[in-house]
């Protein structure tokens, strides 16, 4: 059993019987315990191992003496209102207890207590800050366990007490009276603290940390993350051999420095490999002591300090000594300005804001004391809180070496990460103690042999024989085996094997006619259809390999790549796909291509064909502003497709969905995959990979079981469509971005029998290297995985060596897969492909640029990219290439590009420019020159950009947009108000108009893909995205879904009734020269809700009828269609150019059938005969006067494919419009101009009302007064300040509406 | 969130006007690799061209 007794004993000391502020090292203390006063953390404590005799009277008399002449430790702490106080206790009662714990176990038993103890929070302002205990676990052999709380008692404090406690035991044990006291007072340290602070060296202090940190780097966190500060912390404790101790001291010697310096320096090292940076800052505990009387007094006192070096694999370790010595002597200088005081002056107070990484404390002073001879040796059990880690290093003369001391945050570091940690730095400390100190840092790496082994070797144990094959062959030998089964289904329509290998064959041996052979380049430029699978399956039979050009990139973009990669010949369509480009064009809707393909045999063509050729070459963005052709081979995709039907198992039964865009290399297995396994590609229609509802239907329709997301993507999916629609889905592939657990989680919720696998890889390496396959009950980041078949992955630090599982580093790729190079870039090439240090002699390894650590199942996890590299909805981009193409424009002086997610989940595309460049015309400019997903949903103007102190644009301070509705009315209708309710939900942007467009709110396509969902939902309207591209604001969607037909045609019929319900005579406006009457929405809101408003439309817009032969003809059948909404007047109408010409037309016919005109009005509308002299515009003007229409002037649009695809980049509404419209719209625009120059007026009676566009215009004889013969009125005219397209936009449709109103008859009954 | 340029690797150009050396290097296919001159030449690789300045090295390799 244990004896217990406690000495109670009352010393009077009335001495000092003082109230003291505290010193702010105190302070700091007091608000680290204020914030979680019932935190143990801040306990410091330490226990001595007696071996030996010790009287244990004796030393608690001792102990008495010693807590009597030390005063920081007698003392309770008042919060008072001007701050905290220290009252200093003229006597305390010794806290300490004794403990005969002799029997078995006796040291763990001491040991529990001492834990117990010192988890135990210590309230100052009601007991004392320190307590002891002495057990007895031994006949000779004491424990002294001291816990004192670091508010009022530092490290070094310790050793005073200590050593003054052992001499004062030593007199009183020979019966001699103790040397007089020799510590300081507590005043004295009080004093100092104020001195200094009001001193000119302690503004001096302040100047230089800051300066040394201005442009500090992040603080270097191990474990990679912040947590909050634990109230406990993990130790491993370990010691340097002896040996190796020594050899570190001559090392030390040789440098000219300490061992500490050594130690702090391999601390820096092992700091930089682990965090990948080479600026760190360590956090260096010091005395704080200056002056010899500082060095008497026990008491708190130390400080923690930055210390700052630059670690990189070229430098050496003699340099890195040095570097220390000297950055060790700069901060002892200034090392009594506080550490709260540096973070407080460099802003960085709060949870969180870390400035410094690990402490490393050295403690070289010795601890060593007797008791009346007995030795006595301390052990540390705390030094107070731990935020991240500490490695605490005692010298103790004690023949072990070096004790190392690893405390970590346990909320951060498990004990098998402190472990690890801690032996891979005694092992870095191995390797330096033993190697020339002046070779490259370089050569050391920190990985253990075993953990090098396991990430080099065991993860890696993919290599597998496989046959040489390539893209083409073993679609071959799937036709021969299974001619008759279904290879390909598009729409209705579906093709046998034989009958896709057929229409191949003919065209590759046209296309080698043409040039086309192994080695050789044909381009293809295609939309998603079955003419594009025979091409793409053509050109691989050809030998040859394919260079996909998408028909929706911007002509500038086509043509360098057509000039970049010089292709022998082009596969389109159609002419007009591809810019001139000097190489023979093969355009299959020409009457002479097929009869030039009906010539050739259907059976395979021969060719001289390698798994070493090129099989494709696909281009991607390129930082420096140039995209650059990614090339290859067939080897490298064969492995791909061969390891891919090794792991997924596709059956003749199974369906895959073919949806990407040919440019991407997702869609180089979506077309080979399926077809050498004998299973049928399904083709989506074009442009429904971004409409979920659509893909839904079309996976159900065909009964697809296999398809591809990118993770955003799907995220929608899940969300928006009927996954319930999916029953046949077997499995679904997720690459091009991050895959998020939840996303995994929802998918694996509502699709419970379908397997997702997660895979990654870049263009540079055939698709895919790494593979996982999820599993619903998981958490935490989704892997990417393992390697596929022969392929190696390699996690390196920045001195290219081998990082742990669990640290960070680049994801390097070597094998099978690697791609050749970049087309024509030797240079980018040998900088991006370079020699692999691990793999056979010769060999290379891709650098992905990417971010990863493995995993210790040997699964590697993304952490993002080492560049500017982004992705944006699975399409990588460069923004060095979008701040390439932003600074060419006129008038941006400076560019700069990054993707923000200010709202979780949404990324956005931002450019900033500054100089004079109006934002919205530089979005314009981008979408005529870079691919739909390289342009910004923004820009942003700056004065100027944000800079860091040390001069470089600070991207984390550029702003966020801001994107706020116009809010320039209100929504009127149920319909109009719930719909900008929607957008402003969907979008979360305040003050939403209903004449407010999506995408100038910031909306993007997988927000558009949330909304048409939500409407869906919300108001029953089937509406497509289509549909929100055609009419982006609420007003127009509420047009669009007035009588819940969503079809598209119905904005195109005849009568468009922009608002049918009302009680008042309703306006009828007639369209401008394109024939649309959709630019009446923003009017017909702006009259009130009960004003009907009928826009009339030309006709054809949706068929193939004849168009009218004359203006007379075409306004008598308008008169047919506005009687069917009002069989009699008084009528009123409108129109706009052309239309007012109609207008007036139809106006004169009513009054000849005797009806009643009560309104004309009409807007910057001119007579016949203000025509007649001047040329009409043919064609090509017609396609200027589309793009007019939308807001945008002509550039390298050549033909109506072109207009539309800027329309759509540009998110215009009229870009939903289908080819056909289009092309109507291109004949009706000449068809106007030269049916007016025709046409002769009647005369209207009444007056007219006439808005001018009054900017100066080149047409400057028009002139109202020109109606005044066909007028028997007058002509009232109003002008407005703007050209003649500007006129209904929302500055000037106000004021024509209020004009209108004015004339506007009142309600009819 | 913003994107974060990071420091330069160890096939970047150094920064702070640094004037790190590199190699480039050949194999017996031809491939041509750049490659820091503090590190060991990987096996079945030899010296080309270096050392030099990032630069230099990356017009010998433009120059073909």
């Amino acid at each position: 059993m244990t004896a217990t007794a406690t000495h109670r004993h009352a010393s009077p000391d009335t001495e000092h019987a003082l109230r003291l502020p505290l010193t702010a090292a105190q302070s700091g203390m007091w608000y680290a315990q204020a914030l979680d006063p019932a935190s143990p953390a801040l306990n410091t404590a330490e226990c001595l191992r007696i071996d030996g005799p010790l009287d244990a009277d004796l030393f608690a008399e001792a102990l008495r003496r010693v807590t009597e002449e030390a005063e920081a430790l007698r003392v309770r702490i008042e919060d008072t209102p001007q701050g905290p106080r220290q009252h200093l206790l003229p006597a305390v009662e010794l806290p300490l207890s004794v403990h005969d714990l002799r029997g078995d176990g006796a040291e763990r038993r001491a040991e529990a207590w001492m834990r117990e103890d010192l988890a135990r929070a210590r309230d100052l302002s009601r007991e004392l800050p320190f307590t002891h205990a002495l057990f007895r676990v031994a006949d000779e052999r004491w424990l002294w366990y001291q816990c004192i709380h670091h508010l009022v008692m530092d490290g070094y404090g310790y050793s005073l007490l200590v050593r003054r406690t052992a001499e004062v035991y030593s007199a009183l044990a020979e019966g001699a009276d103790p040397a007089p006291r020799t510590f300081g007072r507590l005043a004295e340290l009080v004093a100092q603290d104020a001195a200094y602070r009001s001193s000119e060296e302690f503004a001096a202090d302040r100047e230089h940390w800051a300066t040394a940190l201005a442009d500090r780097p992040e603080a270097p966190r191990l474990a990679g993350r912040d947590a909050l500060a634990s109230r406990t912390f993990g130790r491993r404790t370990a010691y340097l051999p002896p040996a190796t101790t020594e050899r570190l001291r001559t090392l030390a010697e040789e440098l000219r420095a300490t061992w500490p310096d050594v130690l702090v320096a391999a601390q820096a090292l092992y700091t930089a490999r682990v965090t990948g940076r080479s600026d760190v800052v360590l956090g260096l505990p010091l005395m704080g002591r200056m002056g010899s009387a500082a060095l008497r007094i026990p008491g708190m006192v130390m400080n923690v300090l930055p210390l700052r070096l630059t670690v990189r694999p070229s430098d050496t370790l003699a340099s890195l000594v040095r570097q220390v010595v000297l950055g060790i002597r700069d901060v002892r200088r200034h090392q009594r300005y506080r550490y709260e005081d540096i973070r407080r002056d460099l802003g960085l107070l709060g949870e969180g804001r870390a400035l410094v990484g690990p402490l490393v404390n050295v403690m070289p002073f010795d601890y060593g004391a007797a008791f009346a001879g007995v030795p006595a040796r301390a052990m540390n059990l705390s030094t107070g809180p731990v935020d991240d880690l500490t490695v605490n290093i005692y010298d103790r003369a004690d023949g072990r070496g070096l004790r190392i001391d690893h405390d970590g945050n346990p909320a951060l570091y498990p004990h098998e990460a402190l472990a690890a940690h801690q032996s891979r730095f005694l092992r870095l400390l191995e390797q330096l103690a033993g190697a020339d100190p002046e070779q490259p840092l370089g050569a050391y790496a920190v990985a253990s042999p075993a953990e090098r082994e396991f990430v080099l070797d065991e993860c890696n144990r993919t290599a597998r024989e496989l046959p040489c094959t390539t893209l083409a062959g073993p679609f071959e030998s799937r036709a021969r085996e299974t001619p008759g089964a279904t290879a390909l289904r598009e729409g209705d329509t579906a093709l046998s094997y034989e009958e896709l290998n057929a229409r191949a064959n003919r065209l590759a041996r046209l296309l080698q006619d043409e040039g086309a052979k192994p080695g050789a380049l044909v381009a293809v430029s295609l939309p998603r259809s079955t003419d594009l699978v025979v091409s793409l399956l053509a050109v691989a039979k050809s030998g040859a390999a394919y260079l996909p050009l998408d028909p929706e990139y911007p002509p500038e973009r086509l043509a360098y790549m057509l000039d970049d990669a010089a292709p022998v010949c082009a596969v389109a369509d159609r002419a007009g796909r591809l810019p001139a480009h000097g190489r023979p064009q093969l355009l299959l809707d020409e009457p002479g291509t097929r009869e030039r393909l009906a010539a050739y045999p259907a059976v395979n063509p021969p060719r001289a064909l390698t798994p070493a050729h090129p099989a494709y070459v696909l281009y991607t963005s390129g930082s420096t502003g140039r995209p650059k052709g990614v090339v290859v081979s067939h080897g490298a995709i064969d492995n791909r497709l061969r390891w891919m039907q090794d792991t997924y198992r596709l059956r003749p039964d199974d369906r895959v969905l073919q949806k990407t865009p040919s440019s991407f290399d997702v869609s180089v297995w979506e077309f080979f995959w399926p077809l050498r396994e004998g299973a049928t590609l399904v083709v989506a229609e074009p442009g429904s990979h971004r409409d979920p509802a659509r893909l839904a239907a079309t996976v159900a329709e065909h009964a697809v079981t296999t398809c591809h997301f990118v993770p955003s993507m799907l995220q929608v999916f899940l969300a928006e469509a009927d996954a319930s629609r999916c029953a046949s889905l077997r499995r679904v592939f997720c690459s091009g971005e991050a895959l998020p657990r939840e996303t995994a989680h929802t998918f694996a919720r509502a699709l419970p029998e379908v397997a997702l696998h997660n895979l990654y890889g870049p263009t540079e390496a055939a698709v895919d290297v790494t593979h996982h396959t999820c599993v619903p009950e998981e958490t935490g980041p989704v892997p990417i995985g393992a390697p596929v078949w022969n392929t190696r992955l390699y996690v390196l630090d920045p001195a290219l060596q081998p990082c742990p599982p669990g640290v960070t580093g680049e994801l390097y790729l070597a094998g099978a897969q690697l791609a050749d190079g970049y087309l024509h870039r030797p240079e980018l090439t040998a900088t991006r492909f370079v020699a692999d240090p691990f793999g056979p002699p010769g060999a290379r390894m891709y650098r992905t640029g990417d971010l990863a650590r493995w995993t210790v199942r040997g699964e590697v996890e993304y952490l993002g990219r080492t560049d500017n590299q982004v992705k944006l909805r699975g399409q990588r981009l460069e923004l060095g290439e979008v701040e390439a193409a932003l600074a060419a424009l006129d008038g941006v002086d400076g560019a700069c590009a990054l993707v923000r997610e200010d709202r979780p989940g949404e990324q956005l595309l931002v450019g900033y420019t500054t100089g004079t460049a109006e934002p919205a015309a530089s979005r314009a400019a981008l979408a005529r020159r870079l691919p739909e997903h390289m342009v910004p949903s923004t820009v942003v103007a700056l004065d100027a950009f944000p800079l860091t102190p040390n001069g470089k644009l600070d991207r984390g301070a550029l702003p966020a947009p801001v994107f706020s509705g116009s809010g320039r009315r209100a929504p009127e209708g149920p319909r109009e108000e719930a719909l900008t309710a929607l957008f402003a939900e969907v979008l979360e942007v305040e003050n939403v108009g209903p004449d407010d467009a999506f995408f100038d709110l910031g909306g993007t396509s997988l927000l558009a893909a949330r909304l048409v969902g939500r409407v869906r939902e919300r108001l029953g309207a089937e509406l497509t995205i289509g549909s929100l591209f055609e009419a982006p604001t609420p007003a127009g969607l509420a047009v669009r879904t007035a009588d819940d037909s969503a079809a598209s045609g119905d904005a195109l019929g005849v009568l468009l009734p922009l608002r049918a319900s009302g009680s008042r005579t309703p306006l009828f406006a007639i369209h401008p020269a394109g024939g649309i009457s959709w630019c009446y929405a923003g009017l017909a809101s702006r009259l009130g809700p009960d004003q009907p408003v009928y826009g009339l439309q030309a006709p054809g817009l949706l068929d193939t009828s004849p168009l009218p032969s004359s203006l007379d003809e075409q306004a008598a059948a308008y008169v047919e269609h506005l009687k069917s909404v009002q069989p009699h007047g008084p009528y009123q109408l409108l129109g706009w150019s052309v239309g007012g010409v109609l207008a007036h037309t139809v106006a004169t016919l009513l009054q000849e059938e005797g009806e009643e005109v009560g309104l004309l009005a009409l807007l910057d509308a001119f007579p016949a005969e203000q025509w007649r002299e001047r040329p009409a515009p043919e064609e090509g003007d017609a396609l200027t006067a589309v793009l007019r229409m939308a807001g945008f002037e002509r550039t390298s649009e050549r033909d109506h494919a072109d207009v539309l695809a800027t329309l759509r980049r540009a998110g215009s509404p009229l870009a939903g419009l289908s080819d056909h419209t289009l092309a109507r719209i291109v004949d009706i625009v000449p068809h106007h101009a030269r049916r007016m120059r025709e046409h002769q007026h009647r005369r209207y009676t009444g007056d007219l009302v006439f808005f001018t566009a009054a900017a100066p215009r080149p047409e400057d004889w028009l002139t109202p007064l020109a109606w005044q013969p066909h007028v028997d009125g007058t002509v009232e005219n109003h002008e407005l300040p703007c050209t003649h397209p500007q006129l209904l936009r929302d500055e000037h449709v106000g004021a024509i509406a209020d004009v209108l109103a004015a004339h506007l008859e009142v309600p009819q009954r | 969130m913003t994107a974060t340029a990071t420091e330069p690797g160890p096939f970047d150009p150094p920064a702070d006007g640094r004037d790190d050396a590199f190699l480039v290097l050949v194999n017996s296919a031809g491939d041509h690799s750049l490659w820091p001159d503090w590190r060991a030449v990987p096996q079945g690789w030899r010296r080309s061209f270096g050392p030099d300045t990032h630069g230099a090295c990356l017009r010998h390799l433009s120059a073909g």
